[in-house]
């Protein structure tokens, strides 16, 4: 049986050591291997990266409260991403949010701006033009294609994050693949009208 | 796009920031966020241990009374029991523990009549019923089988109980007569005479008789086990017949059959002293 021995934590099998290890240096390797990763998926939900720490700050600390209840009956990656997931939909549905969006959207018109924060992330070429589009996406289709290309996870690994079935999980992969493609046809199309 | 979506993650994270956005600092912050919460638990403690250990004085108070309370009424139950009435036993229990001495109760080690602490489990109610049997002045005899059928004298006694439902009837017939007579009304499923042959005694729990015969007749259970009784007591050949004084100074007899003291069943007969008759104690058997 492995014992604990602190060594490198990027390289330790995360799944093998619960239980073992104390709990505060499994939090310490749950940090070093998914620290970065969660606070990136958690921002393409809020677009805050303020929000998207705390949300990260709060995830961990959940792991470290509820580690003891954790049976392994999924592996501590898809346990603790879909912590996070649950995290920024709980703070997306908060009316704080939804007033947030509101105000940004009544100032930026007042302005005469008509810029969003994702078209802040200016595109420097067409991958990032694509990038920036799968922002605009709704929601239930962006998370899959972020968990999927962004996060280079499985379709069961999804299904398990997001509760669903693995069905709906292509589905919806599907219909957000057919989303992106008509959003980049159209706007290629005003591209090519405006220098005609 | 295929194409473009496989290198989503280099460019989404090439738009989102090229820096590293979870830092040390908020390492530290979750660190600190963990310290504080574990301290929490032991600053409740130590901030709240008076209210915690008056509460759980108060519990083992509580646990301690009660317990007292669950020993002291179950003994007085049994007392009541002793003394031709039990209010916690209803007839259905009765009946059904009639000739089955595996039955929970606090009856149930009557049938050890005569024999001393058989069993380290058993509990003090049983103790109590022991102390009868283990008085000297016992008046003990045994009589030889088969109980039923009964001879013409009984069986002329039982035909007279039976239509005029007097006690009185019974006079001068002795316990294991008495109890003859019951189980050949048992056998004849007359029950209204059976009810007759009950000690009524005021103190007790006595059913009336509408609630003894609608619980009797609307039980299919409790026939089939009548059936079986009679069969195991018409094949007993030997009974033991223990007359002993109360405590309360009420005569009472016990008859006990069986072959291992697992097996020993029980049946109780109170005298009634303002008629004169030994009568059935309700329950009369466990």
């Amino acid at each position: 049986m492995e014992e604990y021995q602190p060594k490198n934590r990027s390289k330790i099998q995360i799944d093998n050591v619960i239980g073992r290890y104390p709990k505060d240096e499994i939090i310490e390797i749950m940090m070093d291997q998914f620290g970065e990763k969660l606070t990136r998926l958690a921002y393409t939900y809020v677009k805050d990266w303020g929000k998207a720490e705390d949300i990260v700050q709060e995830t961990f600390v959940a792991c470290y409260t509820k580690l003891d209840t954790f049976r392994g009956e999924s592996s501590v990656k898809t346990w603790i991403y879909r912590i996070t997931i649950n995290r920024c939909h709980d703070y997306k549905r908060t009316w704080s949010f939804r007033n947030l969006q509101f105000t940004d959207k009544i100032s930026r018109w007042m302005k005469g701006e008509t810029h969003t924060p994702e078209a802040d992330l200016i595109a420097k070429d067409e991958s990032e033009a694509l990038a920036k589009q799968v922002l605009t996406l709704p929601l239930k289709y962006r998370e899959v294609l972020l968990l999927y290309y962004f996060e280079e996870l499985s379709i069961q690994e999804i299904s398990l994050m997001l509760l669903t079935n693995e069905s709906t999980v292509k589905t919806r992969l599907h219909r957000g693949r057919q989303l992106l493609k008509e959003l980049i046809s159209s706007e290629r199309s005003i591209g090519d009208g405006q220098s005609t | 796009m295929d194409n473009q979506l496989k290198n989503l993650n280099k460019s989404l994270n090439r738009l989102m920031s090229t820096e590293e956005r979870f830092t040390e600092k908020q390492k530290q912050n979750i660190r600190t966020t963990i310290a504080k919460k574990r301290s929490k638990r032991f600053v409740f403690v130590f901030s709240h241990w008076k209210p915690i250990l008056r509460t759980a004085v108060c519990l083992f108070l509580f646990i301690g009374v009660a317990r007292v309370a669950i020993d002291h009424f179950s003994t007085e139950s049994l007392s009541s029991s002793e003394s031709g009435g039990n209010e916690n036993t209803t007839l259905r229990s009765a009946e059904d523990h009639n000739g089955d001495s595996g039955s929970v109760g606090p009856n149930k080690t009557m049938p050890a009549l005569g024999e001393e602490g058989q069993n380290d489990t058993e509990d003090r109610p049983q103790k109590d019923d022991f102390s009868i049997a283990e008085k000297s002045d016992a008046d003990q005899q045994t009589i030889s089988g088969p109980l039923l059928p009964i001879d013409e004298r009984l069986e002329s006694v039982y035909e007279q109980l039976k239509t005029n439902k007097d006690q009185q009837t019974l006079i001068g017939l002795e316990p294991f007569e008495v109890m003859q007579i019951y189980y050949h009304a048992e056998q004849q499923e007359d029950h209204e005479t059976k009810y007759v042959m009950y000690f009524h005694d005021p103190a007790g729990s006595m059913p009336s008789k509408q609630v003894y015969l609608d619980e009797i007749t609307q039980d299919p259970t409790l026939r089939e086990n009548t059936v079986m009784k009679l069969q195991q007591i018409q094949e007993t050949e030997a009974f033991n017949q223990v007359i002993q004084e109360t405590p309360q100074n009420r005569k009472e007899a016990y008859i006990t059959w069986g072959e291992t003291l697992e097996n020993t069943k029980h049946f109780r007969l109170v005298f009634d002293e303002s008629k004169g008759v030994w009568t059935v104690s309700w329950p009369p058997s466990q």
